[in-house]
């Protein structure tokens, strides 16, 4: 069987997705009997290449980025969206609350070589055929979605939420307690990774296709939550994928 | 004469080396840090002190625990919170281990190809992979124990100012400290395939550039710590973590998205796991110093190259405190109660992160970030590269008066040394 040809590029993000990239390997060295890796600089092979399919981490933050991105599309077959910077921006919407003012006053006179662009995921971006999502991504839910991709099998994806695998795990709810978790808004998936550990869901996966944020915001009224600090956090769950 | 490499492939970002010699032979390099800007510091303004560790964590994939470490510190400084030391031990295991992890993705798969002379490590020969294949093994035993301790080896989840929100039981860590003890032959065996390779190969006296530097870590006098001590310039532990910055300035280059740092005497210096080595010698276990010697490291060293060696013999001195850590390790309390305080509190926390000194400093206001400050290794020894780097041309022009394909692997090599963190560089650091 011919081996598909994978590609992985890098947008600007934290790159801990290529980190994970490499733990994928090792756990599932099969991979590498099915795909030929054509580019990625972790590896040593830059340049955009043609491939059949592209794994692309990482937000769409400067002009330069964003020509490679529709370049990438162009030389793949199948692209997709590694982790949560780039299929929703996360962490990088962040940005957009930076005030202008506050941009100007950080460069002064030095203005970087490279033209920033108001952030933009992949998916927003260049269009996108699938995502894994995450931050950082579960290489093994990485691997199901390859798997699944060289079967020809249908992608799907979770439609519930991280409330029901803290349920599934007798996890105490950690809004009872007073604390701002983003569980209810939440894609499931992870395993109630943070909740695990006592610590409030950050909804790195996005949000669910049910997730109302109205409904949610009018739900935990009764918690004492400062409306700018709820205000960030929904802007990095949600993303720029609702607009 | 000008030269330039647009992308350096096997580092951790985007950045490129332009190279410009003048006609009186005098040469200038850049490094040019193309990453997108990412803003960080104003990012993490307005943030409640409990989600700063989470959120500086995505600074950086490849040194996450570094910067959860780094601010959970600053703050519990900040706020003077005086945590018990079954804390700020498990604090020190999570830096040694995340060393480890990163040191040894970076003596893999960024610098082996270069010592083997390869373009890739897929290209290796088969017993070279085998040996890679035990190495990259060894760090996902590490990334393992990270994983059980803060729910993810990647952007932890449950480090606090006040210490953790959870740690696991005991039980749940056992078994690792006789799984890492199991792979330190295997460490010494592999540092003498190693010092042959690039006995054989040559690579140390081909980027060797004959040099005096400044070098700067932190410094304790009791053991090898990333955590607790001074921070020492030239072996001199003349910096407390609240001085340190006034030790150092910050500059800022049209060409890079990225910011560099001077000492206050406006000379480069260096820092990072040769710094450490440099400064810390006299707390190496016997296992680092025999492989100090297997590798013919002889300290102090200014050679970037050897800054790859020191990361190895870091390896295997982290390994051995790591085990002695996880056989300390105590699980409660977990985190001591911290009252909500409404006052204005200001705080800096120095670690080392894998790449060297790592800074972060706070101001907090009702109990969110007022100001940030982040400043990573990476910013700190850019002027230190781009001056070895010009030497190094300088030596090579004045024997055959050109920089050919080889020179330019070569420069890539030296870059590669130093083991830039891109992402971390970019961040941004306010003026």
């Amino acid at each position: 069987m011919r081996k598909l040809k994978l590609a992985h590029y890098i947008f600007t993000g934290c790159e801990g997705c290529s980190s994970t990239l490499i733990d994928l390997l090792v756990n599932h060295p099969d991979l590498l009997d099915r795909f030929e890796i054509v580019s990625s600089r972790i590896i040593g092979y830059t340049g955009i290449v043609e491939s059949d399919i592209a794994l692309v981490e990482g937000s769409i933050m400067t002009k330069h980025e964003l020509e490679k991105a529709k370049k990438i599309r162009e030389n793949s077959k199948l692209v997709i969206a590694y982790g949560s910077c780039s299929y929703i921006l996360f962490v990088n919407n962040l940005k957009k609350l930076v005030k202008d003012t506050e941009l100007k006053q950080i460069y002064k006179d030095n203005i970087p070589a490279e033209p920033h662009i108001e952030p933009k995921s992949l998916t927003k971006a260049i269009k996108v055929d699938y995502f894994i999502p995450g931050c950082p991504p579960d290489p093994d839910e990485a691997y199901k979605i390859l798997t699944n991709i060289l079967l020809g099998k249908k992608i799907r994806y979770p439609d519930k939420l991280v409330c029901y695998e803290c349920r599934q795990k007798n996890i105490p709810c950690l809004l009872e307690e007073g604390k701002l978790c983003l569980g209810p808004l939440t894609m499931m998936g992870c395993g109630a990774q943070c909740p695990l550990y006592s610590s409030p869901c950050w909804g790195c996966r996005g949000p669910a296709t049910e997730a109302d944020t109205d409904i949610f915001e009018k739900a935990i009224k009764e918690i004492e939550i400062d409306p700018d600090i709820l205000r960030r956090k929904l802007h990095m769950l949600l993303g720029d994928l609702r607009e | 004469m000008k030269v330039e490499i647009k992308e350096i492939p096997r580092i951790e970002g985007h950045g490129g080396i332009e190279v410009n010699v003048t006609s009186t032979g005098d040469v200038k390099v850049l490094f040019k840090v193309t990453e997108g800007i990412r803003l960080f510091e104003s990012f993490v303004k307005g943030t409640d002190v409990s989600d700063v560790p989470m959120l500086t964590s995505r600074i950086c994939g490849l040194c996450s625990v570094a910067h959860i470490i780094a601010s959970a510190k600053a703050l519990s400084n900040a706020l003077k919170i005086d945590l018990p030391e079954n804390i700020t031990m498990v604090r020190s295991l999570l830096l040694q281990l995340n060393t480890i992890d990163s040191h040894l993705i970076h003596i893999i798969f960024l610098s082996l190809p270069d010592i083997v002379n390869t373009q890739s490590f897929l290209e290796f020969q088969p017993l070279m992979k085998q040996h890679v294949l035990e190495l990259i093994r060894m760090r996902d035993l590490v990334r393992r124990i990270v994983k059980t301790l803060i729910g993810n080896s990647i952007h932890g989840r449950n480090v606090v100012p006040w210490g953790f929100t959870w740690l696991p039981p005991r039980k749940d860590i056992e078994n690792y400290s006789e799984q890492l003890e199991k792979t330190k032959d295997y460490l010494k065996n592999f540092a003498y395939t190693l010092s042959e390779i690039i006995e054989k190969k040559g690579i140390r006296e081909r980027l060797y550039v004959d040099r005096k530097a400044n070098y700067m870590s932190l410094y304790n006098k009791e053991c090898y710590s990333l955590y607790h001590g001074l921070i020492a310039l030239n072996n001199n532990p003349i910096f407390t973590e609240n001085n340190l910055i006034k030790g150092i300035k910050e500059i800022s280059v049209s060409y890079s998205t990225a910011k560099k740092t001077l000492l206050s005497n406006n000379e480069p210096y260096f820092v990072g796991a040769l710094a450490r080595l440099n400064n810390n010698s006299k707390n190496l276990s016997k296992e680092a110093l025999e492989a100090l010697d297997i590798l013919n490291l002889n300290l102090p060293s200014y050679s970037p190259f050897d800054n790859i060696l020191a990361q190895y013999i870091e390896v295997i001195q982290l390994l051995s405190s790591s085990i002695e850590l996880l056989e300390r390790y105590e699980p409660r309390p977990y985190s001591v109660e911290y009252k909500i305080k409404d006052d204005v509190f200001h705080g800096i926390g120095v670690v080392e992160a894998p790449r060297g000194v790592l800074i972060h400093e706070y101001t907090i206001e009702n109990n969110k970030v007022k100001y940030a400050n982040i400043i990573t290794p990476t910013v700190q020894f850019i002027s230190d590269l781009e001056e070895y780097i010009s030497m190094y041309v300088k030596k090579v022009i004045s024997i055959s008066s050109t920089i050919n394909e080889d020179v330019l692997h070569n420069i890539e090599a030296i870059v590669r040394s130093y083991d830039p963190c891109l992402s971390c560089s970019v961040h941004y650091i306010p003026i």
